[in-house]
């Protein structure tokens, strides 16, 4: 039993986790509402599809990676399957194959920019990100695109509702979950774990070792960006709505959720859990803030605070942790 | 200006108000108002959207917090289908039309005007509140179909 117990605090996303636990008490402590259905809800609409985009994000800051381009990709991706599909050029599941392709030829230049010709993926990726948003604005000259007349089995597949009493709960939280579940089996269970985590810890080791450094990062670049258009089209197709501003600045509060439940950003280091915990700690607060009253103008304050608050708690835990203490 | 012209029509009458930021994604602005009238919905006696995104989400900001249209007063930008729909809808009472060409060309007008020393000294009106009796006018001018 003492073991079991040692084997759990010795986690790593044990810290992020009796976080988690601290703030969901706090809130409910102080908002009545806070537990409520409706809130649980509305807490569990908009978090899938960001933590679709932390998930893969993770695998790539494993590998030593990390790419800014997710945010305009999401908010690109649903630009090409309803500029296609209210044009009548393709169908709807046509225009969404399309949306997803285009963004594994992205994901496939980022990482080849990175691994080939050697540049920063911060470089790589925010130059990718003003061309992807710029070709958003530029196709639709700024104006969203109309989504309304949709009804594909597709939609109803990717974000169909579920209704009890006055808790609903949308098919993508479904989708997320399942996602966490497999890339957290390929992470720790699987031959392309070890060459993520080998090409973040210590990438020359894993070249010696014969690990496809540059190959593995491609894919998690092609990964990263298919996740975030899919989680693009997913959001678009929830808020009938496909905006070219969509997704701006998103890339920041995802790299932000992963290292928070644990992942290094230097890279060699992190959990699907520690990320899944990241991302819910990350939207509780951004939920809970709203709901104990803290005035609309001041939320970004708050947000940034808690964030910094949290990096730093969550640092001296691990530093505890790391001392057996 | 927006929340200052706010200010000066609701502070002397003493009404409370709170203006909140909503970005500019609609997912996340749907997310942002959803919480915040889920949290202060006994509070909330009327919104204002100050912007074509926040007032074009009432409808689904409503539905997802099970609030039936028409039980908040709603007012806002209307340039924008979604919203004009809503008013058709009655999830908004009334909405701004602002003509885009009039509001360039009619203050350019001004402005040569006033560059060839003719001030101008009125104003010109490019804009109109609308509301359920005249959404369909607007919703075809900003489908493309002009009203006829």
């Amino acid at each position: 039993m003492t073991s079991f117990f040692q084997n759990v605090v010795s986690k790593p996303q044990f810290g992020p986790f009796v976080l988690l636990i601290c703030e969901v008490a706090g809130f409910s402590a102080c908002s009545p509402a806070f537990l409520s259905p409706g809130n649980v809800s509305n807490l569990l609409a908009f978090t899938p599809e960001l933590g679709m985009m932390a998930l893969a994000m993770t695998l790539l800051m494993v590998s030593g990676e990390f790419d800014l381009s997710v945010g305009s990709l999401f908010g690109f991706a649903p630009i090409v399957m309803w500029t296609l599909y209210n044009a009548h050029i393709t169908p709807l599941e046509i225009g969404f194959l399309v949306a997803l392709a285009v963004a594994v030829l992205i994901g496939f230049i980022n990482g080849w920019m990175v691994t080939r010709l050697k540049i920063p993926s911060f470089l790589v990726t925010l130059g990718m990100l003003l061309v992807v948003r710029g070709t958003a604005l530029y196709l639709t000259s700024g104006f969203p695109q109309r989504t309304w007349t949709a009804d594909s089995p597709l939609t109803r597949l990717m974000v169909g509702e579920f209704t009890i009493g006055q808790f609903s709960i949308h098919a993508s939280v479904l989708w997320w979950l399942l996602c966490g579940a497999v890339l957290g089996y390929v992470l720790t269970h699987s031959r392309a774990g070890n060459w993520i985590q080998a090409a973040g810890g210590n990438p020359d080791a894993a070249r010696a070792r014969g690990v496809r450094v540059p190959f593995t990062k491609i894919l998690l670049f092609m990964l990263t960006a298919v996740i975030a258009a899919y989680a693009g089209i997913t959001s678009s197709i929830r808020v009938s709505a496909a905006n070219p501003n969509s997704g701006t600045q998103y890339e920041l509060e995802i790299i932000a959720m992963v290292v928070i439940g644990g992942t290094a950003l230097t890279g060699g280091r992190g959990t699907i859990i520690g990320t899944v915990i990241g991302v819910l700690l990350l939207r509780i607060m951004q939920n809970g803030i709203v709901l104990i009253g803290i005035p609309g103008l001041a939320y970004n304050i708050f947000i940034g605070a808690i964030i910094l608050a949290m990096m730093a708690l969550h640092s001296w835990l691990e530093r505890r942790h790391r001392t057996g203490v | 200006m927006e929340t200052q012209g706010v200010e000066t029509v609701f502070k002397p009458l003493g009404i409370t108000y709170e203006v909140t930021e909503a970005k500019l994604d609609q997912a996340e602005i749907i997310s942002r108002m959803s919480d915040y009238l889920t949290a202060n919905r006994n509070r909330i006696q009327a919104i204002i959207g100050l912007g074509d995104l926040v007032t074009g989400s009432i409808k689904r900001v409503f539905n997802q917090v099970h609030i039936k249209p028409g039980d908040i007063p709603v007012i806002g930008w209307g340039n924008s289908t979604d919203t004009a729909q809503e008013v058709l809808d009655s999830y908004v009472n009334a909405a701004m039309w602002q003509d885009p060409q009039a509001t360039s060309y009619l203050a350019l007008s001004l402005a040569a005007m006033a560059a060839s020393g003719i001030p101008p000294g009125f104003d010109i009106t490019v804009g109109t509140l609308y509301e359920k009796d005249k959404a369909a006018t607007y919703l075809k001018i900003m489908e493309g179909s002009g009203d006829k």
